[in-house]
């Protein structure tokens, strides 16, 4: 009989593992204290120790899970939408912080979009200016965010040129 | 009668034409999220979360539960027009509610939904506004060593009701508490787990970790199923339920109304117990239970009436003792302490109009939903064709200016990523995300007190059961715990999951 492991279970018990050892990594110069009078280090280390032991406890009972219910593979990824997203939100950071807000919609709607089915540019590309406005009419005007908008070189470009709109 | 001195300064604040605004905005907001699956109203209150910074502490409170209560409003909509429910909560009144619906007694059975839904809002206003009062009071004698016990209780309370494996929400529960502590640690002034990251000196903020595991992680994942929704055209005629209907729908609204008043104060009912036990109660007490699922009017007022109940008592330990029951309340905490605002007793002696506002404003809101919504049920349904394909991409903007805007902070939006990635391992795995909510939520706090509390005592851990209110607490958590070794116990779990 093929021997089942439960990987769901000992995926989360090695998570967990990892957890505790990154807690005790960064804990390490805390001082601990007494019961009596705790040190920073005192509750994040005893915290870390019952981690580590729900991890191996899930490790050992996962691996030894037999039961006759049927255990599911580890599910794949979505790659796709998984990829897309997080690409998304990667680029709305990035282009934010150089190009301003609504490069930043633009751009995101445009890989975000991407993340299932046929993609349809076209769609995409009338979605992410009206994003962008409605982000802009929204959070910037009504809310009154301190957001950049445009890129600063085009704000100094219009400063000069075309103040009014410099001034919106 | 202080009662009703407390439900009129309440509704004197929530009258106020800002604060019908509010709430006006929040149920609108909830019966749209609410209408369309693949957003749940957890996900909309944390991307709105940093918004209502500018807000009045009681309009941000107003706003966020009109949402709440107005999605599981639109989502039983959903569930009796086309047979998809929006949210958990309505996943039983798809049941009998789109029988009636295909019978051609659709506007008999969204009338009953909604009055349902209205009169157990009312109920449960009066409900809360009895039991808060005791609550407080009795939560006004906490000390140190109350509190850790008290918060004890809940966490293990929400692991106990709450889906999926025990021992692994126990473990999630420790997991959020740990990160929770991250940051300068306040009796000592050193930072903790910080990595020499500045953004996180001051600990880790709640806003992206929340937009990161429940609106990006499940957005992956309804991505990857795929985006089908075949609408049958429904004609919805008379508005107006037969007196037959009403008849046979009030006891099952008064029942339902007291199921979901009880469920909604424990721990970790979530959206979903309450209408799943009411309707296991009708078909008990039925004459006739065959009739359910065939379209029997009790079947869509008894779940109604539970999950508006439940929805609004779950307020209570959020508010008297500031103890959040499910992710949601964690969230409510949340945007209580963007306000600067303490969760806890004093709430309610320090800030009364907040807390008698945010429950007038419930009994309000219901109200408007049952005035403007039954006219507008064309529009609800014709929101679900909007494509999902074009909705997410602008969920995603808005969770990135939800996540930025709070501390006007890229590492946000990258924490945001990273939850998101975390949260959608957890799906995967089958491991749910909402007890390491709680935990990080009350993590600070109870890390707090149970230093205060062993100082007190000297080291000493007896001191927990040494004191009578700490002692009963603790009984009850092991009680709860004991509870899960229960055969039978833990039948009606899994038979409630896989339901």
């Amino acid at each position: 009989m093929l021997r089942r492991i439960d990987v769901k279970e000992v995926a989360f018990g090695l998570f967990l593992i990892a957890l505790a050892l990154v807690a005790f990594a960064a804990t390490a110069r805390l001082s601990v204290g007494t019961a009596a009078d705790m040190g920073p280090g005192f509750v994040p280390r005893a915290l870390a120790w019952v981690i580590l032991g729900f991890g191996a406890t899930f490790c050992v009972t996962g691996a030894l899970a037999r039961t006759l219910k049927a255990i599911e593979p580890l599910p794949a990824p979505a790659w796709r939408p998984l990829i897309a997203i997080l690409a998304a939100i990667a680029v709305f950071a990035v282009l934010f912080s150089t190009l301003g807000l609504m490069a930043a919609c633009v751009g995101s709607v445009l890989v975000a979009g991407t993340a299932t089915g046929p993609v349809r540019w076209g769609r995409l590309v009338l979605l992410g200016p009206a994003l962008a406005a409605f982000s802009a009419l929204l959070f910037v005007k009504g809310l009154g965010l301190p957001f950049q908008l445009w890129p600063s070189s085009l704000v100094r470009f219009w400063a000069q040129y075309w103040p009014q709109i410099g001034a919106w | 009668m202080e009662l009703f001195d407390n439900l009129a300064l309440g509704l004197a604040t929530a009258a106020s034409w800002q604060n019908l605004l509010f709430c006006l905005a929040g149920v609108l907001i909830g019966t749209l999220v609410g209408v369309l699956p693949g957003i749940s109203p957890l996900t909309t209150v944390a991307m709105l979360l940093p918004f209502t910074f500018g807000l009045s502490p009681a309009s941000a409170m107003i706003m966020l539960a009109g949402i709440f209560y107005g999605a599981q409003y639109g989502s039983s909509t959903a569930a009796i027009l086309v047979n998809v429910p929006g949210e958990t909560s309505s996943i039983v009144t798809c049941i009998d509610g789109y029988q009636m619906a295909r019978q051609g007694r659709a506007g008999s059975a969204l009338a009953i939904a909604a009055i349902a839904s209205f009169f157990a809002g009312t109920v449960a206003t009066l409900a809360i506004a009895l039991m808060s009062l005791p609550l407080a009071a009795l939560a006004l004698k906490f000390t140190a060593v109350e509190t850790v016990s008290l918060v004890i209780l809940g966490l293990l309370g929400a692991v106990v009701l709450a889906h999926g494996s025990p021992a692994k929400a126990i473990a999630m529960i420790i997991v959020g508490v740990l990160v929770g502590l991250v940051g300068v640690d306040v009796n000592s002034g050193a930072p903790r787990m910080t990595f020499g990251i500045p953004d996180i000196t001051d600990g880790i903020s709640f806003v992206p970790i929340a937009i990161g595991l429940f609106g990006i992680a499940e957005m992956i994942r309804n991505l990857e199923q795929p985006q089908d929704r075949d609408l049958p055209r429904m004609r919805i005629a008379n508005l107006l339920p037969t007196r037959a209907d009403l008849a046979a729908a009030l006891p099952a609204m008064l029942r339902g109304t007291s199921v979901g008043c009880l469920l909604g104060v424990l721990p970790g009912g979530g959206a979903a117990l309450p209408p799943f036990s009411a309707y296991a109660l009708e078909k008990k007490v039925a004459a006739d239970p065959s009739r359910f699922g065939k379209g029997a009017i009790e079947g869509v007022a008894a779940p109604e009436a539970a999950n508006n109940a439940g929805a609004q008592t779950s307020f209570v330990p959020m508010l008297t003792l500031g103890l959040p029951t499910n992710p949601l309340m964690a969230l409510m905490i949340g945007a209580l302490m963007i306000q600067g605002i303490q969760p806890g007793p004093q709430v309610m002696t320090k800030q009364p109009d907040l807390f008698w506002g945010v429950i007038a404003s419930m009994w309000i809101g219901n109200l408007m939903l049952i005035i403007i919504n039954l006219p507008l049920i064309g529009i609800w349904v014709s929101l679900l064709r909007v494509p999902y394909n074009l909705l997410f991409p602008a969920i995603v903007v808005f969770c990135a200016i939800g996540a930025y805007s709070i501390n006007n902070s890229f590492f946000d939006v990258w924490l945001m990523l990273g939850f998101g990635l975390v949260g959608y391992f957890f799906l995967k795995i089958g491991v749910e995300p909402a007890p390491f909510v709680l935990g990080f939520v009350l993590g600070p706090m109870l890390e707090e007190n149970f230093r205060r509390a062993m100082l007190i005592s000297s080291g000493d851990l007896t001191v927990f059961i040494e004191r009578p209110i700490s002692a009963v607490l603790l009984a009850c958590a092991a009680l709860l715990l004991a509870s899960l070794l229960i055969p039978e116990v833990r039948r009606k779990r899994e038979v409630l999951q896989d339901g």
